[in-house]
C-alpha cells in the first residue's frame, strides 16, 4: 500500500512540473524579446540611413518621422510590462533603463525638426542612432541567450519529470499487475475450494437420496407384504364362509327333511359334508403353515430324523383327514438320519403332497421317493396331474403366487414360498420339474451335516 | 463586444478630427487609416469612413499589456462588409495583414465569423498613435476564448494595419 502511495506522488509530483513548465513555455517572453530588440536593431538602422541620406540629398522628413514611429512603438513595447519583467528577471534592468534613457534622448532630438539641423547635427544624430542599433543588437545576444539557457533548463526538467513519471507509471503497473497476478491466484484458489466443496455437497445428496429410495423400497415392500397379508386373510375367510355354509346347509336340511330324502340323496349330501369338511381342514393346514413363519424365524428345535417313519406318519395323518388316495414311499433300507426341525419337514412333505393331490387327477398316482446322495438326502415327490404353466414357473415359489391354471383349485399360495424358506433353513433347498398337462415332480434336499443356517 | 452608442461615435469623430494634428503631417485631408486590396481593386478608409462604420467595443488582455484594456473600433467584418466582403464572399478565403513595418501576416478569413476580432481604433479611450500601437490594432477576444490564450495565435494581432488583401 506504501509503495503505491509513494508511487502516486512520484507521479502527481512529475504531472505539476510537467504543468508548469508547459505554461512557462506558453507564456515564453523571452521570445518575443529577441524578435522585439532586432526589430529596434533594424528600426534604429533604418533611421540612422535615413538621416545621412537626408544628409545627403535633402529628402523627404516624413519618412524620417515614420520610421521614428516604427522604432518608438518597439521601444515602447519592451519599456512596458509584461515585457519589461524579462529585464528584472535577467538582472539586465540597469542596462536596458540606459539603453531607454538614450533612445528617449535621441527620439526628442530628432522630433525637433531634423531639417533645421546642420548637417553635422544630423551626422552626429545618425552615429548616435547606430550605436543605439548596436546597444539594442547586444541586448538582443544577450536575451538570445538567456532565453537558450532557460529553454535548456527547461528541457532538463521536462526530460527529469517525464522520466520520473515513466518510472513511476511502470513501477505503478508492475504493482498493479503483481496484485491483478496475487487476486486472480486467489480466485482461482477460491473456486477449487468452492468446486470441492460443491463435489463433497453433491456426494452427500447421493446418499441421502440413496438412503431414500432404499426406505422408499423398504416401506413399498412392507406395505405389499401387509396388502398381500390383508388379501390372504380375506381370501381365506371367504373361503372358510363357503364350505362352513354348504355343511350348515345339508345340516339344516336334514334336520327338517330327513325322512324324504332317499339313502342315494343322503349319500350325496354326505360326500359333500366331507368333502366341505376336508376343504376347512385344508385351510387350517394353510393358516397353520402361515402362522408357523413365527417358529421359522425363532427355529431350534434339531433332532435326527428317520425321513422314511416321518413321511409314512404325514401320509397316515393326511389319510385320516380325508386324503383317500395311497401314496406309496420309496427308500433303501440304509437312508441315513437326517438332522433337522421334525415339525417344520413334516409341513414341507404334507405341503409337496397335498399340492401333487390337489393338481392331479383322483385316479392318477403320486409317489415319494427317497434317496441320499454327496452328503445330502433327496425327496422327490411325483404327479401326474396338469402341470406348471411355463410363464408361471418362475414364480411359483413366491408367497401367495397361484399359478394360471389353478385359480379356480382351492389354496392359498403359502405352501411352497414357506417350505422352500424352511428348506433354506436347514440348508437345503426345494425344486421342481413340471411339463403342462403331463405332470410335476418337486425335490427336496436337506443336508446329512448338520448345518445351521441363521434365518 | 458591444456596439456603442452614438455619443461615443461623436467623439471618436471629433478625435478623429483632431488626430490630424500629426507632427509631421501638414496635408489638409486626413490621413488614410486603412487600404483593403483584392483582384477586383481597391478600397480605402479615411479617419472618417472609419468613424462612420457601425463601431464595436472589446475588453481584453493582451499578450503586450498589463491588464485588462478597452479596446474601441470597428469589427473587422463589418469593416470588410463595407469594402464589399459579406461573409459568403469571403468564404474559404485568406487575409494578408500588412503593417505599417512591411511586417505581414496571413489569417484565414474566417477568423471574423469564429472570434469576430476588432480593428481597434482606441484603447482606453485615446486613440492609438503610430509610435506606439496605432492607428489601428488587429485585437481578438483573448479573455472570451481560452484558445486564444496561446502564443501562436498572437502573431495574429497585427498593430499598425495598414493593409489587407483578400486573397
Amino acid at each position: 500500500m506504501g509503495s503505491v502511495a509513494s508511487f502516486l506522488v512520484l507521479m502527481v509530483l512529475s504531472f505539476s512540473e510537467l504543468r508548469t513548465i508547459a505554461r512557462q513555455i506558453s507564456d515564453n517572453t523571452g521570445e518575443n524579446m529577441v524578435w522585439m530588440f532586432s526589430q529596434v536593431t533594424r528600426e534604429a538602422l533604418t533611421v540612422s540611413l535615413l538621416l545621412e541620406r537626408g544628409t545627403r540629398t535633402d529628402g523627404n522628413w516624413d519618412d524620417l518621422s515614420f520610421r521614428l514611429d516604427m522604432l518608438e512603438s518597439r521601444v515602447r513595447v519592451i519599456s512596458e510590462e509584461p515585457l519589461r519583467d524579462f529585464f528584472r528577471r535577467h538582472n539586465r534592468e540597469a542596462e536596458f533603463d540606459a539603453f531607454y534613457a538614450s533612445f528617449a534622448r535621441l527620439a526628442i532630438a530628432l522630433r525637433v525638426a531634423p531639417e533645421e539641423l546642420p548637417a553635422a547635427g544630423r551626422q552626429t544624430l545618425a552615429r548616435e542612432m547606430e550605436r543605439l542599433a548596436s546597444a539594442s543588437s547586444t541586448l538582443a545576444n544577450a536575451s538570445m541567450l538567456e532565453e537558450r539557457d532557460l529553454l535548456g533548463r527547461q528541457y532538463d526538467t521536462m526530460r527529469t519529470a517525464s522520466e520520473r513519471l515513466l518510472a513511476s507509471s511502470l513501477a505503478g503497473m508492475a504493482l498493479g499487475l503483481a496484485l491483478g497476478a496475487w487476486l486472480l491466484r486467489s480466485l482461482v484458489r477460491q473456486r477449487r475450494v468452492t468446486e470441492q466443496l460443491q463435489q463433497h455437497q453433491e456426494g452427500l445428496e447421493r446418499i441421502v437420496a440413496e438412503r431414500t429410495s432404499a426406505l422408499h423400497e423398504a416401506l413399498a415392500t412392507e406395505r405389499h407384504a401387509k396388502e398381500i397379508y390383508r388379501s390372504f386373510i380375506t381370501t381365506v375367510s371367504h373361503q372358510f364362509r363357503t364350505p362352513l355354509s354348504v355343511i350348515n346347509m345339508i345340516g339344516q336340511r336334514l334336520k327338517r327333511r330327513a325322512h324324504q330324502f332317499t339313502p342315494a340323496q343322503v349319500r350325496q349330501k354326505a360326500e359333500s359334508v366331507t368333502m366341505a369338511t376336508s376343504r376347512l381342514l385344508e385351510l387350517l393346514s394353510s393358516v397353520s403353515r402361515a402362522a408357523l413363519i413365527d417358529r421359522v424365524e425363532i427355529s431350534d428345535q434339531r433332532e435326527a430324523i428317520d425321513m422314511k417313519v416321518l413321511c409314512e406318519t404325514v401320509i397316515r395323518d393326511m389319510r385320516r383327514l380325508g386324503y383317500a388316495r395311497p401314496i406309496p414311499v420309496e427308500a433303501p433300507d440304509d437312508l441315513p438320519p437326517c438332522p433337522g426341525d421334525p415339525v417344520l419337514i413334516a409341513q414341507v412333505i404334507e405341503n409337496l403332497l397335498s399340492n401333487a393331490m390337489k393338481y392331479s387327477d383322483p385316479a392318477s398316482p403320486v409317489t415319494l421317493q427317497l434317496r441320499s446322495e454327496g452328503g445330502a438326502l433327496y425327496g422327490a415327490v411325483t404327479d401326474q396331474g396338469i402341470g406348471i404353466p411355463e410363464e408361471d414357473q418362475p414364480r411359483i415359489f413366491e408367497r401367495f403366487h397361484r399359478a394360471s391354471n389353478a385359480v379356480n383349485l382351492f389354496g392359498s399360495g403359502v405352501g411352497l414360498n414357506l417350505s422352500r424358506t424352511v428348506l433354506a433353513l436347514h440348508g437345503g433347498d426345494l425344486s421342481f420339474t413340471s411339463v403342462l398337462g403331463e405332470g410335476s415332480v418337486f425335490t427336496f434336499r436337506l443336508p446329512l451335516e448338520s448345518r445351521h443356517v441363521a434365518p | 463586444m458591444n456596439t456603442i452608442s452614438a455619443f461615443s461615435r461623436r467623439r471618436l469623430l471629433i478625435l478623429a478630427a483632431a488626430g490630424l494634428a500629426v507632427p509631421s503631417a501638414t496635408q489638409a485631408r486626413s490621413p488614410l487609416l486603412l487600404r483593403v486590396q483584392s483582384s477586383q481593386g481597391e478600397t480605402r478608409f479615411r479617419e472618417e469612413d472609419f468613424a462612420a462604420l457601425p463601431q464595436s467595443q472589446l475588453r481584453t488582455h493582451t499578450a503586450w499589456t498589463e491588464g485588462a484594456r478597452l479596446f474601441e473600433g470597428v469589427a473587422l467584418k463589418d469593416l470588410l462588409a463595407a469594402a464589399g466582403f459579406d461573409e459568403a464572399a469571403l468564404a474559404g478565403r485568406r487575409l494578408r495583414l500588412r503593417a505599417l513595418n512591411e511586417y505581414e501576416v496571413e489569417i484565414a478569413a474566417e477568423d471574423c465569423a469564429i472570434f469576430n476580432p476588432l480593428l481597434a481604433r482606441s484603447m482606453d479611450g485615446s486613440p492609438m498613435l503610430r509610435s506606439d500601437k496605432g492607428p489601428l490594432w488587429l485585437v481578438y477576444p483573448r479573455d472570451d476564448n481560452p484558445v486564444l490564450q496561446d502564443l501562436r495565435y498572437d502573431h495574429r494581432w497585427a498593430w499598425q494595419l495598414a493593409v489587407i488583401i483578400v486573397v
